[in-house]
């Protein structure tokens, strides 16, 4: 069995389970998953900023 | 206002606060407009369950578009002005929209399969919505190979506004040709849809136009940040190289 046929199973299996809340489930699952991962992307780098910033300052002795 | 905040002192003081007010309403829209239509709207007559995919799949779509018309907003200012703080917020854009275009597309087919018997269609409107995704792509693609600062913010912007051709063909294509998908069912004019659809619709648009609004802030002011320390250093490195002599 390749990984298709796989995932195509598990995807039967699940829509078995839940219905129409598999598809429902999918699509919030994925839209957790992207929005969170751009929303610790940015929410990350904004930190790092403020990080750098601040051991700056202090280097400076100000 | 544009002027105005053109300066980066006075962005950075005029953006704080807003970054702060969009991410809180981001966050309590989201909770009221998926808690809506997750748990409070009833299934829908025709499309049962299937139709609460709508609560994430519209403002995704939503978002894609008025990402891009940002975007393409502060490439243009870019490109007249050359003004670095509309380079950084178009940059700051680009991955919010993509993200958006890739979650349009994903939830469409994850919709349309039991909906149409089909993951995909090449079909006006999903077709241009994936090549808006793409010119998302493009975009970051063309920055990351441009090693010039300038030279990238230069070349991203006129590919940016190339781009922008295709946004009217998303936004009206299932009224220009026959579409598989349905044409807006909220217009200026007014809302076809039932009043426990359309709260919990508009909600979600809201947290995700508010939550896109308060990233896009966090990345500029991050960028002013860093440019900031950049000229302390460089304004502190002659003085140091005065001390060692």
């Amino acid at each position: 069995m390749n990984p298709f046929e796989a995932l195509g199973g598990l995807w039967a299996a699940a829509e078995g389970l839940w219905g129409e809340w598999a598809y429902v489930g999918a699509s919030y699952g994925l839209g957790v998953l992207i929005l969170g991962g751009l929303i610790a992307l940015y929410v990350g780098d904004a930190w790092r900023a403020a990080r750098e910033a601040k051991r700056s300052t202090h280097s400076d002795g100000s | 206002m544009v002027s105005y905040l053109a300066n980066p002192e006075r962005f950075w003081r005029f953006s704080g606060p807003l970054m702060w007010i969009a991410g809180v309403t981001a966050m309590l829209s989201l909770i009221a407009g998926w808690g809506l239509g997750l748990a409070a709207a009833p299934d829908e007559a025709h499309q049962g369950d299937l139709a609460r995919i709508m609560f994430i799949h519209v403002p995704s779509a939503s978002l894609a578009l008025t990402a891009y018309l940002a975007m393409a907003g502060a490439s243009l200012f870019y490109y007249v002005w050359r003004h670095s703080l509309a380079d950084e917020l178009a940059k700051a854009m680009a991955p919010l929209g993509a993200g958006a275009g890739a979650l349009t597309l994903a939830t469409g087919m994850i919709w349309g399969y039991p909906t149409w018997g089909a993951w995909w269609v090449w079909d006006a409107r999903l077709t241009s919505s994936l090549v808006l995704f793409l010119t998302y792509l493009g975009y970051m693609a063309l920055r990351a190979a441009i090693d010039d600062e300038r030279q990238a913010a230069l070349a991203a912007s006129i590919l940016c506004m190339v781009g922008a051709v295709n946004w009217p063909i998303v936004k009206f294509s299932v009224d220009w040709w026959w579409s598989l998908h349905q044409p807006a069912s909220n217009t200026l004019s007014g809302s076809a849809m039932d009043a426990v659809f359309f709260w919990p619709l508009l909600f979600s648009a809201v947290a995700f136009k508010a939550g896109f609004g308060a990233l896009a802030l966090m990345r500029v002011r991050a960028a002013i940040r860093r440019r900031r320390l950049a000229r302390q250093q460089r304004v502190a490195a002659p003085a140091l190289v005065e001390v060692e002599a």
